[in-house]
């Protein structure tokens, strides 16, 4: 009876419990899915902003301040314009998850101590256009990640020796365009991952000698657009990694010999508008695997001999805008790779004969604005890959014979403003043009003379029309053998000798042969309007002329016709 | 070379001396900082503004270079560079990032070449139409092989097809007689085009654009208006035929100034497919409708050729260089061209601006209108040309012009007060071109007035 008891009451027991169970599990887990969904369907963009999945843009002028509710997913975080004027105390530390933080041309003139705190991942900080004028030693102690710090074009003044201190990871560093008139000589000693440093566009005197010591992985350095007048020695000892430098828009007059001793990597050097006068023999001889060296607007009378000698690599060479007179003949010799050599605008009146012998890559060759009045006929030999050459803006008056007859891949020719003779001394240069050269390019070169061919355009000039009084056309020797010789071949050259019969003022002139004349060529009047009068209806003139064939007489009249068909 | 204008003076190359600048591509942020970052570098010579946003929010910025950023100065010609029209085409946004930078490196080294081009020129800079349409494409990946992707707008459109259509109503005023300059926007057309495309219009009818250039990619070569051929309509739409402008000659020109400026686009065979001299008339390459260039000359006075920059829609990084290389003095070059021609000012017998004074020249259908300071633009290629100035309730005035190889020439109008109280006389359209019926525009809002009483083109 017991028995039979307690085993009716047991299976009553168990299924109560069961289905409470089992209904509870079911509700729970709608109610998570729908938290989810709420979480993930109210994720709000915060006013003012536009949201890009895990980029936030806050580009509203009316912006007052930081959003305290930035998705806690977001990455990116961008402020254009904004009118907050402070960065409080940890202000974003509710998104921690962001790995770049941009201020672009705001307001903001205050960053709280701890402004940029709680952002362990930050990898990009900018700060730029701001009217900010001054940081806190620790205000960037926290961002054990950042590899890019960007604070252009504020108002700093200067900076505390500690505020880089813990930044280890930093590879870019650029302070450009703020007021920093001196740093303390500490202040990058941490940064030892460094490759680029942007400090131009201030107002830098001076550096301290130790300043740089720390940065041995520095690749970029720019210093442009400072005051400097002189580094001091020894400041570039530790950049051996260094490869481009810019020190251009300085003021800077003079190079220690042993500035760059120790660049060995350097590949560009940027030194354009100085005030550099003179520079030492060795300035450049470490620099082995340079490629790019700009000296254009300096004050350089003269270059040392053997300044390139240690450049073999160099590609790209300007020495204009300088007060150069002349090249020294090997300058240049051991530039065999040169690509492009600019020496306009300096006041250059002759070249050594072989100063460009060794320049067999050379492409582009600027020599225009200058004092130029003769160039030697093999000055571009060698030159065979030459392309293009600016002769512009010189004293030239002729060019000689087979100047070009080297240069195959020249195209581009510049001539303007030269004070062309186009007479017989000229036939070399018209010749070659028509040939090799697109007139187009020369539209603005004219002929300064003879008289009767100034203002005319080189290239359109024909070949009889460059002709000088008084000397064979065709041949550059007198023919002396008798008359009457049996010779045929000496018979025929004399019945082709020509003779070009001119007055003194080269206003007439008169092509014969040795039984008759070709073309007669007379300018009444010259083209400045001189005291010679043009010949007046119903009149004639006469002009005896002379060459060394001898001497004949010619008589123009102007008769004019009573008017009819 | 073939015969062309002596404006090829500057050829001689730019040095190479130029600070080097980052050559990768660049994500809406980085170009925003970029565009920035040349701001503050050269605050005193740009101005960075935006003309309006794209579907998904994106600011469309705008650089503009002047020696008096934010001012027109009156006879100082607006130019304006366009790129990333479409989203996946991005060697444009590139090229024209690089030119920003170029610009101000250059002013800042003193370059006389770049010094005389913003002082003489107002230039403005839209590096990217469809920012959202990039994101897209870079999101694929520079490597993926998907050829459109990122191409349209965030709502699927193409810009290059969604400016209003006045091709049409054109070449039935050539027909029939009606405007040959200025055709008037149909009074819905905001509810017709895209946001991107809205913020264009308006931005081009708010300045008195000259000459444009917008860049595009998968080809390469300088395309020139119409792109949309004449006779679409009428014949197979397979077969496509030149359909020149009334410009025909001086858009060949200002196109060839690029292609031979530019490394290799002049040698023709590029992309695998062969254009002469590195040009074509739009229509007879393929003809398309509402396309942003027509709509520049049958609107706005801006003379606007096209640009196809790469064979690669979206080139790897590490070609941008040489792209650079090769496109850079094409650049300068074609903005320079804004500098041929004549222009001056339209002034009444008491020396007042007139606006909207019609500049037409003889022997070509097309006319240009004085700025809002009195100003007019008129590229012309060298040449004797007779030229009249028309305003509403004035006298018309013709003058006999040269322009010269270096331009561009000074013609100054000034008009006297019509004395002649002859009604408007309202004729139907005749046949012919002399019986052409000229609407001087006098303001705008007379011309508001216009539109309203004209309804749908």
């Amino acid at each position: 009876m017991k028995f039979s008891s307690v085993s009716e009451e047991k299976p009553g027991l168990l299924a109560p419990p069961a289905q409470p169970l089992t209904k509870m599990f079911q509700g729970a887990w709608l109610c998570w899915a729908s938290l989810l969904l709420l979480v993930r369907v109210t994720q709000p963009c915060p006013v003012g902003c536009d949201c890009f999945d895990r980029k936030i843009f806050c580009s509203d002028e009316q912006l007052a301040a930081i959003p305290l509710d930035i998705p806690s997913h977001v990455t990116d975080i961008v402020f254009v314009e904004t009118s907050f004027t402070t960065v409080g105390t940890r202000a974003f530390s509710g998104s921690p998850n962001l790995t770049k933080v941009v201020f672009l041309n705001t307001r903001v003139h205050h960053l709280e101590p701890d402004a940029f705190g709680g952002l362990p991942r930050l990898e990009d900080l900018e700060v730029t256009g701001s009217p900010f004028s001054n940081l806190s030693a620790n205000i960037f102690s926290n961002l054990s990640s950042l590899g890019k710090l960007t604070l252009d074009f504020n108002r700093l003044a200067a900076l505390p020796e500690d505020l880089f201190h813990h930044m280890d990871t930093l590879e870019s560093l650029q302070l450009q365009g703020n007021q920093l008139q001196t740093l303390p000589g500490r202040l990058f000693q941490s940064l030892r991952y460094l490759r680029t440093l942007n400090l131009a566009q201030n107002l830098l005197t001076q550096l301290p000698k130790g300043m740089f010591q720390s940065l041995s992985s520095l690749q970029i350095l720019k210093l442009s657009d400072n005051m400097f007048a002189r580094l001091p020695e020894g400041v570039l000892s530790n950049l051996g990694s260094l490869q481009e430098l810019f020190l251009d828009s300085n003021a800077i007059t003079e190079l220690s010999p042993h500035l760059f001793s120790h660049l060995l990597s350097l590949e560009k050097l940027w030194l354009q508008h100085n005030a550099i006068s003179l520079l030492p023999v060795s300035a450049f001889s470490s620099l082995r695997n340079l490629t790019f060296l700009n000296l254009k607007d300096n004050a350089l009378r003269t270059l040392p001999a053997g300044l390139f000698t240690h450049n073999p690599g160099l590609l790209h060479l300007s020495l204009s805008y300088n007060q150069l007179e002349t090249v020294p003949e090997g300058s240049f010799a051991n530039l065999r790779k040169l690509a492009s050599l600019t020496l306009s605008h300096n006041a250059i009146t002759h070249l050594p004969e072989n100063v460009f012998r060794n320049l067999e890559q050379l492409v582009k060759l600027s020599l225009d604005s200058n004092n130029l009045t003769v160039l030697h006929p093999t000055l571009f030999h060698n030159l065979s890959k030459l392309q293009l050459l600016d002769l512009s803006r010189n004293q030239l008056t002729m060019l000689p014979g087979g100047i070009f007859d080297t240069n195959y891949d020249l195209f581009n020719l510049a001539l303007l403003g030269n004070p062309w003779q186009c007479d017989c001394r000229l036939s070399y240069l018209t010749s070659w043009l028509r040939l090799y050269n697109d007139r187009i390019f020369n539209t603005h070169t004219f002929c300064a003379g003879p008289a009767y061919l100034k203002g005319q355009l080189v290239p359109n000039l024909k070949q009889e029309q460059l002709v000088c009084p008084g000397n064979p056309g065709q041949l550059g020797l007198d023919d002396r053998e008798p008359a009457g010789s049996w010779d045929l071949a000496v018979e025929g050259r004399a019945a082709h000798r020509q003779c070009i019969y001119g007055n003194p003022e080269g206003t007439v002139l008169l092509a014969c042969e040795e039984a008759q004349c070709r073309w007669l060529n007379i300018q009444l009047s010259s083209r400045e309007g001189s005291d010679v009068t043009a010949m007046a209806y119903n009149s004639s003139q006469e002009w005896e002329l002379r060459s060394t064939c001898g001497s004949v007489r010619v008589t123009v009249s102007i008769e004019a016709q009573a008017a009819g068909p | 070379m073939p015969d062309l204008p002596s404006a090829f003076l500057p050829l001689l190359l730019l040095s190479k001396f130029v600070t080097p600048v980052t050559f990768r591509h660049h994500r809406y942020d980085d170009l925003v900082r970029t565009l920035y970052k040349v701001h503050n570098q050269c605050p005193d010579i740009t101005r960075l503004y935006n003309i309006g946003r794209s579907v998904k929010g994106r600011y469309l910025y705008v650089l503009e270079f002047s020696d008096y950023p934010g001012t027109h100065e009156p006879l100082e010609p607006e130019v304006k560079y366009v790129g990333n029209m479409h989203g996946n085409e991005v060697l444009g946004r590139e090229l024209l990032l690089q030119l920003s930078e170029f610009l101000c490196e250059e002013f800042r080294n003193r370059n006389q070449r770049i010094l005389r081009l913003i002082q003489d020129t107002r230039i403005h800079i839209l590096p990217s139409m469809n920012p959202d349409g990039y994101e897209v494409a870079a999101a694929q990946g520079p490597n993926t092989s998907g050829y459109l992707v990122g191409r349209n707008n965030a709502n699927g459109v193409d810009l290059n097809r969604n400016f209003p259509d006045l091709n049409t109503y054109f070449y039935y005023n050539s027909k029939y007689g009606g405007p040959n300059h200025h055709l008037p926007l149909p009074d819905n057309w905001k509810s017709q085009v895209e946001p991107e495309t809205r913020a264009v219009i308006q931005w081009i009818r708010s300045l008195n654009f000259v000459l444009s250039a917008n860049m595009h990619g998968g080809a390469v070569v300088a395309n020139y208006p119409y792109d949309k051929s004449l006779e679409h309509r009428f014949r197979s739409p397979h077969r496509t035929s030149n359909s020149p402008t009334p410009d025909d000659e001086l858009f060949q020109t200002l196109a060839k100034v690029y292609s031979y400026a530019h490394g290799w686009m002049h040698q023709g065979w590029n992309c695998g497919d062969y254009f002469p001299d590195g040009i074509t008339n739009g229509a007879s390459w393929y003809s398309l409708s509402k396309g942003m260039q027509d709509f520049n000359y049958l609107h706005t006075n801006c003379f606007e050729i096209t640009l196809e920059l790469s064979c690669n829609k979206f080139p790897r990084q590490e070609e941008l260089q040489r792209e650079w290389l090769g496109n850079r003095e094409a650049l300068i070059q074609f903005l320079e061209q804004v500098h041929q021609g004549i222009k001056g000012m339209v002034l009444d017998e008491n020396y007042n601006n007139l606006t909207g004074a019609v500049i037409s020249v003889t022997g070509i259908n097309h006319d240009v209108t004085s700025g809002e300071h009195g100003d007019y633009f008129r590229l012309l290629l060298p040449g004797t040309y007779s030229v009249t100035a028309k305003a509403s309730g004035y006298e018309p005035k013709t003058v006999t012009v040269t322009v010269g190889p270096a331009g561009p020439t000074l013609v100054d109008f000034q008009l006297k007060r019509s004395t002649t109280q002859v009604h408007p006389v309202q004729k139907a359209p005749g046949r012919g071109q002399g019986s052409r019926a000229k609407q001087p525009r006098t303001s705008r809002k007379k011309d508001q007035a216009a539109k309203r009483h004209r309804g749908p083109a």
